[in-house]
């Protein structure tokens, strides 16, 4: 991942350009499938949400 | 009992036998290590074995059996698993010359469940490099060949663990999933194979390669075998902190009921990726089986699931960027090309396309349950488009048309990564040329019991997973 606050040459990992050109393109793909869905979620909120749908019931699952 | 005959029983099976005395662990551990060593290497399956301190563990099982002491439900067992759980102080190399002469100084939470069900950790299979693909190439270590055809791919990244719990050299093996690397192995090679929900299953002491999609799981020769394994692995763990605390359910005994009024939504497309002719036979037959063991089966497109193998793309390229950073700079040329091409774009992403993909993980869990799992107890899809493909043909060195083929061979697992939902492959049949095809299996949040008895009535019905490989250490039948 780019870190914008370091630019030294040293530090940079080599890239060669067809990577580049999958991360714009995936850039442009997460715009779009992301667009609609609501911010203010945090990452940890996938645990909550996983653990409030799951499956209960008796020892089979059912 | 020969030894032949101890390699054709599954897991369940010969737990049976030694906790009954039929068979010794002594018996059990040496047929298994001579196979390995004998027919793993053939396969290129083994990475190392450990013929003393496995000899010795069961014998000191044998004993204690024989004082009336059972550890556990896998008491005695000989098993070797992918080499990227870590035992303290053995040597652990990951499929990577990064991790050349690698002791850890912890060992993995699965293992100590393993170990105090009463298990024996005999060795190390080999895998892709990192975990990090799903064909299963690995220039370092060799490919390992797929004991139904010895020219065409296991997949990955648990290659070798699955080529020999096939061959009938191993009785079960663990595998690690972040993006198919248990199902699509286990499908190429007629296996089960379990990616239980995020969470279920602790990754304390194994190797990361992405924290967010990272699942630990059991690839064996049944589902019944499948159960038993997760029975013993599953459950929270104060070591990782992802860990759910929801009950572990009695697998096995889960598998009893059968499928009468289960609601199974069959997913037809929109993942985009179709699938190759055969696979598409073998599934619509796969619903008809269903459909005669009783369950409401319906059809359906999969909503936008495309979407979801680009977020998984994001998050599956950047964390293990993160976490290779430092060894990609300095010892770059100890990656091969194949890891190097999945990795690298992990560099150039955003932080806020990072950021926005793992935000956007809840809400499309709950979209996915929501739209899909509230009026169907169980998602079923074909594990991969294609059989498995050839080694050679395949091994363009991480140029474009290999990392296109990856998209293709993760197309119908990856999406469940992102989503941490429960997934099995399960045998669907073979194509025209006797290559194995799978049947992968989804639920709800912790319904691995439900997703496991489908598989088991599947597999009953069908006889698929009985088939034994051309390669193997027991007759073909």
């Amino acid at each position: 991942m780019r870190d914008s606050t370091d630019d030294s040459a040293k530090d940079a990992v080599p890239i060669r350009p067809g990577a580049r050109r999958t991360a714009r393109e995936l850039a442009r793909m997460v715009d779009r499938v992301t667009r609609d869905l609501p911010f203010g979620s945090e990452p940890a909120d996938y645990l909550v949400v996983r653990d409030r749908l799951a499956e209960r019931g008796p020892e089979t699952g059912r | 009992m020969k030894a032949a005959d101890i390699l054709a029983c599954g897991l369940a099976e010969i737990a049976a036998h030694i906790r009954d005395g039929t068979v010794t662990s002594r018996a059990a551990t040496e047929a298994v290590l001579a196979a390995l060593e004998r027919e793993g290497a053939h396969l290129g399956a083994v990475a190392r074995l450990w013929p003393e301190r496995a000899m010795a563990e069961a014998e000191a099982r044998d004993r204690e059996r024989a004082a009336g002491r059972l550890r556990g439900p896998l008491h005695g067992v000989p098993l070797a698993h992918k080499d990227m759980f870590y035992r303290k102080g053995e040597l652990t190399e990951c499929g990577s010359r990064l991790f050349r002469g690698f002791r850890p100084a912890v060992t993995a939470t699965v293992l100590e469940r393993l170990d105090a069900a009463g298990a024996i950790d005999v060795g190390r299979t080999h895998m892709v490099e990192v975990a990090l693909g799903i064909t299963g190439h690995n220039p370092w270590t060799g490919t390992p060949r797929n004991p139904w055809n010895r020219e065409r791919l296991t997949g990955g990244s648990t290659s070798g663990g699955a080529a020999s719990v096939a061959a009938r050299l191993n009785f079960a093996t663990l595998g690690s999933d972040t993006g198919g690397s248990i199902r699509v192995p286990a499908a190429f090679c007629n296996l089960v194979g379990i990616k239980p929900t995020y969470g279920r299953v602790s990754r304390a002491g194994c190797m990361p390669l992405s924290f967010t999609l990272d699942h630990i799981g059991p690839i064996c020769r049944s589902s019944a075998d499948c159960a038993l394994m997760l029975r013993v692995i599953a459950g929270p763990d104060p070591r990782d902190p992802t860990t759910g605390a929801e009950p572990v359910p009695d697998y096995p005994a889960a598998l009893a009921e059968d499928l009468r009024g289960e609601r199974i939504l069959a997913l037809v497309g929109g993942l985009g990726c179709e699938p190759e002719p055969a696979v598409h036979h073998r599934f619509e037959e796969a619903c008809r089986i269903f459909d005669e063991l009783g369950a409401e089966l319906r059809r359906a497109a999969f909503p936008d699931g495309e979407p979801l193998n680009v977020l998984r793309r994001v998050i599956g390229m950047v964390e293990p960027a993160a976490l290779h950073r430092e060894h990609v700079l300095s010892r770059r040329a100890d990656f091969n090309p194949h890891t190097l091409a999945r990795m690298e774009p992990g560099f150039a992403i955003e932080a806020g396309v990072y950021a926005r993909a793992l935000a956007a993980r809840a809400g499309w869990l709950e979209r996915i349950c929501r739209e899909l799992l509230e009026e169907a107890d169980l998602l079923i899809l074909p594990t991969t488009v294609t059989a498995p493909p050839p080694i050679a043909e395949t091994d363009t060195g991480g140029d474009a048309r290999f990392v296109a083929l990856a998209n293709r061979l993760t197309a119908c697992v990856a999406p469940f990564n992102y989503l941490g939902l429960p997934a099995a492959s399960v045998p669907m049949g073979f194509d025209g040329e006797g290559l194995p095809l799978g049947l992968q299996i989804v639920g709800r949040p912790f319904a691995e019991a439900r997703v496991l008895r489908a598989c088991h009535a599947f597999e009953r019905a069908t006889g698929h997973g009985r088939r034994v490989p051309p390669v193997a250490a027991v007759p073909t039948a």
